[in-house]
């Protein structure tokens, strides 16, 4: 029987359940802190260094994601759930080969994802491989419209026509560019963090002779961002 | 050639002397094929730099305030440039210095350094009566009053400082009777002719408000404590001084619509003609808010199209940290494309240039892109470090933030710089210890300028290093046949500012633009530099674009020199005010 001075035990799965509501509510470094007791545990823990791993990613802290989502992928080698973030933080640490590989992984295992088609596609376009890329957003934005109620999924497909604009915009295709960003531009009525969308939609118009167009577009693009734009920090803060 | 073309001078007199410097590499060339092809075998990489400070006598430690850097103001470091100070032929060496926040006023002071032309410098600071002892930020050099000798402008901490070139012997500062002794923080900074009247124009950047006496609370970044800024400090308007030909300067920065609603943390600038219409644009560099393009329109006005011409921000729209600037043609369709060096966690930026202006982001169509995130850039430049007929790419990188470290905000303080190799239509970074132990070794790098230091034909590099050593790299390329073309526009613009050289080899065209700026706060050499490919004793064709838009043809140029072209006088004196239609 415990004396009066020993700690409460550890219920991990009450600090895993704790942990998934604070990142739910975008308190990463909370849920951090319910975290790491669970890995002192048992370092083996794998819902524990995933959801780490996703706490830093969202605090943009992709070195140390990795390192959380790669142990996790040790742990289960086939779960594929750790290869998603861990294909971003790769993407944002400049190791695309990798990123490719852990998109691959988790597209491999969840087919009907669309997202990691959006990441697979910004290996593609980096790569310049435009007709790859190109077919990589068409999947994200085909899979995520299959879900139209539920927004995270609608903000993807909006990233997806922003993302096939991009290609269409490099093969100087204009008009096929201009259509994917102005379908953007619907999904950034709900979400401002689409803002990129004005902003291409203003650089097209421009190239087609639609200064007019620019104009407002251009507008909207300082409209939207404001709504997100943080009041001081750094690119990416 | 014709009759015109014969009436301007070309020095072909082989400037490529033989130098102390020469390497292994020489000598193997020399030898018979066999033994040659032998010797290739196990011959380092084209593409190599060796570290020769030590042996070049230049033993100077800078200073940007105490290290580590608790303040932003201590954080840029210093700018550096390379001219021919004495007209000997060899490029000098001019160092801005800074001081610390307990006394901006009184520093170590800016540094002047001859080239020996035996691989050593000569500090002549006391010879040449430099006392700048303020907080010296970028350099910019140009030949304002027109009398032959290339001047030095230096933004500070405090007064902006124009020394005054007299006669190769001393630096005479004459900054309030030009007028140009701006008391606001001053960053990057470059001579341009803006109204095409042959005189050369100065726009200086400032960076912004900070009072030093009491110093703004800390900040966060990606949960970690660090220094704020720039976002929270004042933004201050930059200013654009039009040179009026008498010794003085007049700010013109309203009346040529250079006052923006919204000013920007400016750190960086270059100042050449970007649409072709053979009228000097402007593009300032700014941390964390969007970057301006100045479109000059003529007349002595310009129109800020920085987000409609698509190249304020990267290809999101997202406004980035932009610190040094490099220009280079590479997509070769004739226009200069602009590169722009940023925060961590961020990509560098190429836009491509296309007729309009329009400028697209294609930084990852190059291969530029990913690869640039864990690196906070400054100085930078593309040149064709190894001679093979395209450029390459450098980028010195440090972090600002003492405190940073890849485990925690991905991009550790000290960062290797960058050296790519252009490869087709990428450019692939360059890690081989074997292209030299500079590339491997992480440091603070800030301030860079590029030039042909040791005379033989290829481009070697002054790096600085926050509160660290001048580091001087000597290029060592195997043998090639090299180019240098230096243009004389006259006598008030000698380094010709504003041309365009284009040199067509073996099929191939390569395309420079001597302009004003670029790199970070630093001044690079003021000519055109191609490499040929394999030595062979090839000709070249070469044509030059004035700054007002009139070429010159010149067939058979032999490679291997540099080539002086001296505009003539009475095409200059034709027009002296004219505005370039």
């Amino acid at each position: 029987m415990p004396g009066k001075s020993d700690p409460a035990p550890l219920d991990a799965d009450r600090q895993i359940d704790l942990a998934k509501r604070l990142l739910a509510a975008g308190q990463n470094e909370a849920a951090i802190e319910q975290l790491h007791p669970v890995i002192a545990a048992d370092p083996n823990h794998f819902d524990a260094q995933l959801l780490v791993g996703v706490a830093y990613h969202k605090l943009r802290r992709y070195e140390q994601a990795q390192g959380y989502l790669e142990k996790a992928r040790e742990l289960a080698p086939n779960d594929a759930r750790p290869n998603y973030p861990l294909g971003f933080c790769l993407y944002y640490l400049g190791q695309r080969e990798a990123a490719r590989k852990a998109f691959e992984k988790f597209i491999a295992a969840f087919p009907d994802h669309g997202h990691a088609y959006l990441g697979l596609g910004l290996i593609e376009f980096d790569d310049d491989r435009l007709d790859e890329a190109a077919a990589c957003f068409k999947k994200c934005i085909e899979l995520n419209a299959r879900y139209a109620d539920d927004p995270t999924r609608a903000s993807f497909q909006g990233s997806g026509h922003v993302r096939l604009g991009d290609v269409y915009e490099r093969q100087q295709k204009f008009e096929q560019a201009r259509d994917q960003y102005i379908k953007a531009t619907q999904f950034a009525e709900a979400d401002a963090s689409l803002y990129a969308a004005y902003f291409k939609l203003a650089r097209v118009q421009n190239r087609l002779g639609d200064h007019e167009g620019a104009k407002k577009s251009m507008q909207k693009f300082e409209e939207t961002k404001d709504k997100i734009r943080p009041s001081e920090g750094f690119p990416e803060q | 050639m014709s009759g015109e073309q014969r009436a301007r001078s070309i020095d072909h007199t082989a400037r490529l002397r033989a130098s102390m410097w020469l390497t292994s590499q020489w000598v193997l060339a020399a030898l018979p094929f066999g033994m040659a092809g032998l010797a290739r075998a196990a011959d380092p990489p084209a593409l190599r730099f060796s570290d020769v400070t030590k042996a070049s006598g230049v033993d100077f430690v800078t200073t940007s305030g105490k290290q580590p850097s608790r303040e932003i103001l201590e954080v840029d470091g210093n700018g550096v440039a390379l001219f021919d100070f004495d007209r000997d032929g060899d490029l000098d060496l001019f160092v801005a210095n800074g001081a610390t926040t307990d006394d901006t006023e009184n520093g170590p002071g800016s540094r002047m350094y001859l080239n020996a032309g035996d691989g050593t410098f000569k500090d002549v600071t006391a010879d040449v009566g430099l006392k700048l002892k303020r907080w010296g930020m970028g350099v910019a050099v140009g030949d304002y009053d027109g009398d032959g000798w290339d001047d030095v402008y230096v933004t500070c901490f405090g007064p902006n400082v124009l020394l005054r070139n007299v006669g190769g012997k001393s630096l005479e500062d004459v900054s309030k009777a030009a007028g140009v002794d701006d008391s606001r923080w001053g960053t990057g900074c470059a001579f341009g002719d803006i109204d095409g009247d042959g005189d050369l124009d100065l726009y200086v950047v400032n960076y912004l408000d900070f009072d030093p006496r009491n110093p703004p609370s800390r900040s966060s970044f990606k949960g970690v404590t660090v220094m704020r800024g720039p976002h929270g400090l004042p933004k201050v308007q930059s200013v654009l001084y039009e040179n009026l030909g008498d010794g003085r300067f007049k700010d013109v920065t309203a009346d040529a619509g250079c006052i923006v609603k919204e000013p920007g943390y400016g750190l960086g600038v270059a100042m050449l003609d970007f649409d072709g219409d053979h009228r000097c644009d402007i593009f300032v560099a700014n941390d964390s808010t969007p970057d301006f393009f100045f479109h000059n329109k003529g007349d002595r006005k310009f129109a800020e199209i920085g987000l409609l011409s698509g190249i304020a921000a990267n290809i999101d729209g997202t406004t980035q940290a932009s610190m040094g600037i490099g220009i280079a043609d590479v997509d070769g369709n004739g226009l200069p494309d602009k590169f722009t060096v940023n925060f961590s966690s961020d990509t560098n930026t190429l836009h491509l240039n296309f007729p309009g202006p329009f400028f697209e982001d294609r930084t990852s169509q190059y291969g530029l892109g990913l690869i640039s995130r864990p690196f906070l850039g400054w100085g930078t430049g593309f040149y064709d470090f190894d001679g093979d007929a395209d450029e390459d790419l450098f980028i010195a990188n440090g972090h600002v933030f003492p405190e940073a470290a890849t485990q925690n905000i991905d991009s550790p303080y000290e960062q290797t710089p960058l050296l790519f190799e252009r490869h087709g239509d990428r450019f692939e970074r360059i890690t081989d210890a074997a292209s030299g132990e500079m590339i491997q070794r992480p440091t603070r790098g800030r301030g860079v300028a590029f030039g042909d230091i040791d005379g033989d034909g290829d481009i070697d590099m002054i790096m600085l290093i926050l509160n660290g050593p001048i580091t001087i790299l000597r290029n060592e390329a195997p043998p090639r046949d090299w180019l240098i073309v230096s243009c004389n526009a006259g006598a008030k613009n000698p380094r010709g500012l504003g041309c365009k050289v284009e040199v067509t080899c073996d099929g191939k065209t390569q395309r420079r633009w001597i302009y004003g700026g670029g790199s970070f706060q630093s001044a690079s050499a003021q000519y055109a530099h191609f490499g040929l490919g394999e030595r062979s004793g090839r000709k070249a064709s070469l044509r030059v674009t004035w700054s007002d838009g009139q070429t010159d043809l010149f067939d058979d140029v032999q490679a291997g020199s540099l080539l002086t072209i001296q505009c003539s006088e009475k095409r200059l004196q034709a027009s002296p005010f004219k505005v370039v239609p």
